[in-house]
């Protein structure tokens, strides 16, 4: 039997993806489907003053336009925010067609219904609506002005929440004490999800059998689901209720929470009696998939004289867009806050996270979640301050990393460390770029007036966030926990099912994987369900890179139980005592004896019971929630070399080097290909992407010709190197892979930038380095920092 | 966005100011406009269709005249509406005498856009604007060498 775990198995739903046979939401077709398009304001900010139907609803084919009102008035309730940060937090109504006002580019105002696409397109054309353009905010900054236009009737300001963690007093005194404070004000820009399948929803509703089923394209259909029947439509039955989230194109985060859309097909379908199809053209994706980022922050960063960091100061101002995303008010805070101490031994750090509403796209969690932000942060001041107090940038880790005695480790934001070995990863990545030798190169290329540099990113994250007791203290309005299923069938095959949701990570090989090493039975014999409410125990779905550490936990508890009763009926059979009995390698057999029985054979007598030990129920199906211990702590060292054409801006990647340890390793393809697309996508935030608006809210950065996506020919080949410290809490050792090449190599690459144009004057350029930016930094008679100054908010980019 | 440009029209100042305000006249200066009527005293609304990038669409647009001061300048507001997105401009025309009997109009002004052709065509507006302002004013100068030519005509 082959060792399935830690194997680089092929994954197996590729079949499907890679031969264009995937079945996504748009994919499906069913009798009587309608299509909706929805009207969406082109206003930043306006009162709706009229919105006229007739003529659309007088275009042959419509069945109907609704408006946001209509749906209020037949019971639709505003869609509520999954996390309170304090009793203060302001959540204004998001209603999923706006009433009364609209508060960003892109808001739903009507939805037009008809038999077919393009009909509905046309005619949502028709839809007349008569705005009263009122004063718009982008610039979080610029909302916390006493005069800024206020984007929420009701509400006296823009400030959702004003948030703080660690000991205010303590880092104060520290921070004077300090020998060197290094100060850096930083914009960590907005940035658009761009999952390749647009999101895409069907409202189906049976009224014989008063159910509805909705497919969306979503990374968490229970908690659709729940949001659906406990908040939004309170008139809708639970148990009437299914939510299928087939195969999902991609989700980044943006997938998790509860849009509009989902309401509006579902509502309209029971209104129609009809199924209701709404698909994102990616023009409409740009404005409603939640976007993430958007930061403005100060950090101060104080050390002593011997380069111990004694304290940190940070203070940020955190775009949450026009409404509370499902987890917006998480990201900057406990998902941010508590990262800020990274892989250091900083005793004292306070932060202050001011939360405000402008008139854009609603902000969440986009790969990494507040990680990337606080990586950002820290990785970035952590260099400079190398740089001022002329350290080597990888000394001044080393010097500072928590060691691997030292765990579990409190930091003084909350979060306790489980394990780690920091200088581990630093020295495993710096003998792989070769570190002395790059500077010895740098140093000559410098003399022929090339600029190379050299950057660092020693990031730490917080994965699989639990336990709930924990997570609900701290405003959380839902459990972490995860669900997983076994059942055995009589032939000895199983199906795995699981509360999280696959969308790209492979989970269908992975745990297909675990059940085939722990039953000892061919992969082949192992069929893995998710994302269907109805086939599935109540899970929490996919994000934070979770799914393995605590739904690969919960598939382990359930396959414990199956082992269990197996052993029983086992032991049953070949007559004798069940702690006589071992399971290796998928059979169960008397110790020490030849008297054996195979897993099928077990399977076959708890299905067909009649020679049966008495007490034990027929059937080999158990189900298992788990509800971690605690976080789980992946961390790694990136580094990598760049090359700065001074003529004209351009920065080209050399080498990136990765080392990330995430724990055991259940198939290292998948985590390899995990890390490549997470780099990639933490390097198109440092170098192309930006959702940039002008001051009057209109997105200028609609599409992908103004919108920059990294290719394939902007990055080179990674090296990836692994180390294994295993949690130390879950049955598997493992610690979440999905998100650690994101949360790394934004600060990475910035690093290398900075490091190569150092000597120029320049200690900082805003993301993206555009070779605009880069250029003009050059060129800035030898101040740089005031040449590539950050613009005001977190918009700038134009 | 700002609006700047100038254009030679043949006619002193004093002959083209009002035919700038007559709808007649105003109405060829407006590539693509299709239905063209008075609202008010200084207030047309016509329909357009335009292309700005790759947005195509028919805009819903009010025109008003005001702040008239003949015949040096007046200042034309454009509000205009549609699927597309939306554009509003206000834009102050000034009317200088040449020597040789021609009329310098100069425009300045501010252009706002919103919608579609903000999210998707913004780097394409200042140009496809300068496009339509220039067939615009071609327009506008064969009308009036039209209408001048009638003048001429009728005079003799």
């Amino acid at each position: 039997m082959p060792n399935f775990i830690g194997s680089p198995v092929k994954r197996v739903e590729d079949k499907r993806f890679i031969t264009g046979k995937g079945r996504y939401t748009d994919d499906i077709v069913l009798p009587g489907m309608t299509y909706a398009c929805i009207v969406r304001s082109e206003h930043a900010h306006a009162r709706i003053k009229a919105i006229d139907t007739s003529a659309a609803e007088a275009v042959d084919g419509v069945l109907a336009v609704f408006t946001g009102q209509d749906m209020v008035d037949d019971g639709i309730l505003s869609i509520p925010t999954g996390w309170a940060v304090g009793d203060a937090m302001k959540e204004p109504p998001h209603y999923p067609l706006a009433v009364g006002k609209v508060h960003h580019v892109g808001d739903g105002v009507a939805v037009v219904i008809a038999t077919d696409k393009a009909t509905a397109q046309d005619a949502a054309e028709q839809v007349m609506i008569e705005y009263e353009p009122l004063p718009a905010v982008v610039d979080a900054t610029a909302a916390l002005a006493p005069d800024a236009p206020i984007v929420h009737d009701g509400l006296d300001s823009n400030l959702c929440f004003d948030w703080e963690l660690g000991d205010r007093d303590a880092t104060d005194r520290a921070m004077a004490a300090a020998h060197h404070v290094t100060t850096y004000e930083l914009v960590n820009q907005r940035v658009v999800p761009n999952a390749i399948e647009p999101r895409s929803a069907i409202g189906h509703y049976d009224p014989a059998r008063e159910e509805l089923t909705l497919y969306t394209s979503s990374q968490n259909p229970h908690l659709i689901r729940l949001l659906l029947c406990a908040f939004v439509w309170p008139d809708l039955p639970e148990h009437k209720v299914r939510v299928v989230s087939p195969d999902v194109g991609g989700g980044f985060g943006s997938k998790i929470f509860h849009y509009p859309e989902e309401v509006i097909c579902a509502w309209a379908s029971k209104k129609l009696e009809r199924p209701v199809k709404w698909t994102a053209a990616r023009s409409e994706s740009f404005v409603t998939d939640a976007h993430g980022r958007d930061h403005v922050s100060t950090a101060e960063l104080g050390l002593d004289a011997e380069g111990n960091m004694v304290a940190l100061r940070v203070k940020t101002v955190a775009n949450l867009g026009a409404y509370l995303s499902t987890f917006a008010p998480a990201v900057p805070t406990y998902l941010y806050g508590t990262l800020l101490a990274g892989q250091y031994r900083t005793p004292h750090i306070h932060v202050n996270v001011k939360g405000v509403f402008t008139n854009t796209v609603p902000v969440d969690a986009y790969r990494g979640a507040g990680r990337p932000e606080a990586t950002f942060l820290v990785e970035r001041v952590v260099e400079l301050a190398a740089k001022e107090l002329g350290m080597d940038p990888a000394e001044l880790r080393r010097k500072n990393f928590i060691r691997p005695d030292e765990f579990p480790y409190d930091t003084p934001v909350a979060l306790q460390y489980d394990s780690g070995n920091y200088e581990g990863a630093l020295d495993k990545a710096l003998e792989m770029i070769g570190y002395e030798d790059f500077r010895r190169e740098q140093a000559e290329a410098r003399k022929q007036g090339r600029l190379l540099g050299i950057g660092f990113s020693s990031y730490i994250e917080a994965c699989g966030i639990a336990p709930s007791q924990v997570v609900g203290a701290l405003g959380a309005r839902a459990g972490l926990y995860e669900s997983g299923g076994i059942r055995v069938h009589p032939t000895g095959k199983v199906e795995v099912f699981t509360g999280t949701h696959s969308h790209g990570q492979g989970h269908e090989t992975t745990f297909a994987q675990i059940v085939a090493h722990e039953l000892g039975i061919p992969l082949e014999n192992v069929e893995v369900v998710h994302g269907d409410t109805s086939r599935v125990p109540f899970g929490m779905g996919t994000y934070g890179s979770r799914s393995l550490a605590v739904g690969g936990s919960a598939i382990m508890r359930a396959l414990d139980k199956v082992k269990d009763k197996a052993r029983k009926i086992a032991a049953h059979k070949l007559e004798a005592a069940e702690e006589d009995v071992e399971f290796v390698d998928g059979t169960f057999r008397v110790k020490g004896t030849d008297r054996t029985i195979g897993f099928g054979d077990v399977a076959l007598t708890a299905y067909v019971p009649h020679d049966y030990p008495e007490g034990v129920e027929p059937g080999l199906d158990e189900n298992a929630f788990y509800d971690p211990k605690n976080f789980t702590f992946p961390f790694g060292t990136h580094i990598c070399t760049v090359e700065v054409d001074p003529d004209t801006g351009v920065v080209r990647i050399l080498r990136y080097v990765a080392v990330d340890d995430v724990g055991n390793i259940i198939n290292p393809m998948i985590v390899e290909g995990q890390i490549h697309g997470g780099i990639a996508q933490g390097v198109g935030q440092a170098l192309f992407e930006g959702a940039v608006y002008d001051e009057t809210g209109q997105p200028l950065t609609g599409s992908y010709m103004d919108y920059t996506m990294p290719r394939a020919d902007d990055l080179p080949s990674f090296e990836v190197g692994h180390q294994v410290t295993p949690c130390p809490h879950n049955p598997l050792g493992v610690k979440g892979a999905g998100e650690a090449g994101t949360i790394a190599s934004t600060a990475c690459v910035v690093n290398a930038v900075v490091d190569a144009l150092y000597h120029r004057g320049i200690r900082d350029i805003p993301m993206p380095l555009t070779p605009e930016r880069v250029w003009r930094a050059l060129h800035a008679g030898g101040d740089g920092a005031a040449a590539a100054a950050a613009p005001a908010g977190g918009n700038g980019q134009a | 966005m700002k609006l700047e440009g100038e254009y030679t029209l043949p006619g002193r100042p004093e002959e083209l100011f009002d035919r700038l305000q007559d709808p007649d006249v105003l109405v060829a200066a407006i590539p693509g406009c299709e239905r063209f009527e008075r609202l008010g005293e200084d207030t047309y609304r016509g329909v357009v269709q335009a292309r700005l990038g790759p947005v195509q669409s028919v805009y819903t647009t009010t025109f008003r005249v005001h702040d008239l001061d003949p015949p040096r300048s007046y200042r034309l507001h454009m509000e205009g509406q549609g699927p597309g997105g939306f554009v509003q401009a206000d834009v102050l025309m000034e009317l200088i005498p040449q020597d040789d009997g021609h009329t310098t109009l100069r425009y300045s002004g501010e252009a706002q856009v919103g919608g579609k052709i903000a999210r998707i065509g913004q780097r394409l507006v200042q140009a496809g604007a300068g496009v339509i302002i220039n067939k615009g004013f071609n327009d506008l100068r064969k009308r009036i060498l039209e209408d001048l030519d009638a003048d001429g005509a009728a005079a003799a």
